[in-house]
């Protein structure tokens, strides 16, 4: 292959959809391991070390809300999107889409 | 508790503010905890950790990371490091050498040496750290209050140096500098202290100048107008760095700084430089007359003034022919 690494190219186009992921599935309120596991059966690929630190910033961002579930054995932390996590994620699904048609858009006029 | 997973913990929270450590590991050791079904299975607690990446990677997701220079600003404060760190540098190898010079404790010759040679080391050191530190200090202030680049306008843009025999290298300048400094320097402190270096000296013991070369008070007076003149010469290798290539305003002060000191040596050199005693001393030691003496050095001198006026003019019309002609 060339030397452009694959890899961290896809990570860091990865990177901004992640938050569209979390936000999305986060309209009921989860834990970390049980959103990742939501979102693996979904076969979206994020990883654990990715995961956890995201949530926590997307709550210091006001995007999440949390609490801590101290009630069974296991204390738990749950996370539930915002209302301004709602709206941000409405706006960044607009762009995203939008993003998606220009690239289809231009990409399509250089296959031709 | 698995030992293992709290040593993870602390691993990754170790590198956080103070504040978030502990809601971190918290939470960190709960999504752990779901993650394995025996947390006395070691080899399934390891498959977790390892699932979960390297204690100083996700402790750097988690600080949401963000330098104390942030990138904009990173390539000028790495320039304006690199100068003022070759300039203190040499400025503090200066003055080292000054500095354990005038207060030299060994009687040693290696003593000595290894004397001067660890203070200068240490004193320039020492410059440059304090260097290091105020110009990152500056760089934090204009990166958390300065204007945001973003209000940038057309006419700040810098000229493209022109790819002619305009051009000056800034690294030749600025290594001009750094020499014009350190011997600058040297040779004012020669200058002043002309007494105990320069002259006739009579050893027996310690090294003791009987009669000095040039008159003292001759050589301090001129020790200010030498030190004016590394000034301006300074200041031209400065507008160099800054425009690095000529122009006018550039030509007109390196002219004007070339013709002030080449008058300064002129002077220096017909006054009353050398002194009575020197010529007498050395009238005897050599079985010559005092007046031979005295023609020797006139014609010593008017040959020094006569190389430094010729070499200045062949390097201003050198400079003509290769530069000037070009500026339109």
């Amino acid at each position: 292959m060339s030397k452009v690494d694959i890899e961290s190219l896809k990570v860091e186009l990865r990177r901004g959809t992640q938050i569209m992921m979390v936000l999305s599935q986060l309209s009921n309120k989860e834990y970390g391991y049980s959103l990742l596991e939501k979102l693996i059966d979904k076969d979206l690929s994020i990883e654990a070390g990715t995961l956890y630190p995201l949530m926590r910033r997307l709550e210091s961002q006001g995007l999440l809300e949390s609490e801590w579930d101290t009630s069974s054995a296991r204390p738990r932390k749950y996370y539930e999107i915002s209302d301004l996590g709602k709206e941000v994620l409405d706006e960044l699904l607009n762009e995203w889409k939008k993003i998606n048609e220009e690239i289809m858009k231009i990409v399509g006029e250089t296959n031709e | 508790m698995s030992k293992l997973i709290e040593k993870y913990i602390y691993d990754v929270t170790r590198r956080l503010k103070e504040e978030e450590r502990e809601d971190v590991g918290n939470e960190l050791r709960a999504n752990i905890l779901e993650m394995v079904e025996d947390e006395s299975n070691e080899e399934e607690v390891k498959r977790a950790l390892y699932s979960l990446g390297s204690p100083r990677q996700i402790a750097n997701s988690y600080r949401n990371y963000r330098g104390l220079i942030s990138p904009i600003w990173m390539g000028d404060y790495l320039y304006t490091l690199k100068i003022v760190l070759i300039i203190l540098g040499a400025i503090g190898i200066v003055f080292g050498l000054i500095e354990s010079l005038q207060n030299i404790e060994s009687n040693m010759v290696f003593g000595t040496i290894f004397e001067v040679f660890f203070e200068t080391i240490g004193n320039a050191f020492s410059s440059l750290l304090s260097g290091f530190a105020i110009v990152t200090l500056i760089f934090i202030a204009i990166d958390r209050y300065g204007e945001k680049k973003d209000d940038w306008k057309v006419e700040d843009l810098p000229e493209v140096p022109k790819k002619t025999n305009l051009s000056i290298s800034r690294s030749g300048s600025i290594a001009g500098l750094v020499v014009t400094i350190i011997f600058g320097s040297i040779w004012l402190y020669i200058l002043y202290y002309s007494n105990l270096y320069l002259g006739w000296f009579e050893v027996g013991g310690e090294w003791v100048v009987e009669e000095s070369i040039f008159n003292l008070e001759y050589t301090r007076l001129f020790v200010l107008i030498f030190g004016v003149s590394l000034f301006v010469e300074a200041i031209v290798y400065a507008f160099k760095i800054k425009y690095a290539q000529w122009n006018y305003n550039l030509l007109i002060m390196y002219v004007i700084s070339k013709i002030f000191s080449v008058v300064v040596a002129v002077v220096f050199l017909t006054g009353d430089l050398i002194s009575v005693d020197f010529i007498t001393r050395i009238s005897t030691e050599l079985s010559f007359t005092y007046n031979q003496v005295e023609n020797f050095i006139n014609i010593f001198k008017s040959s020094i003034v006569g190389i430094i006026i010729v070499a200045n003019i062949i390097d201003l019309i050198s400079l003509y022919f290769k530069k000037i002609k070009h500026l339109k």
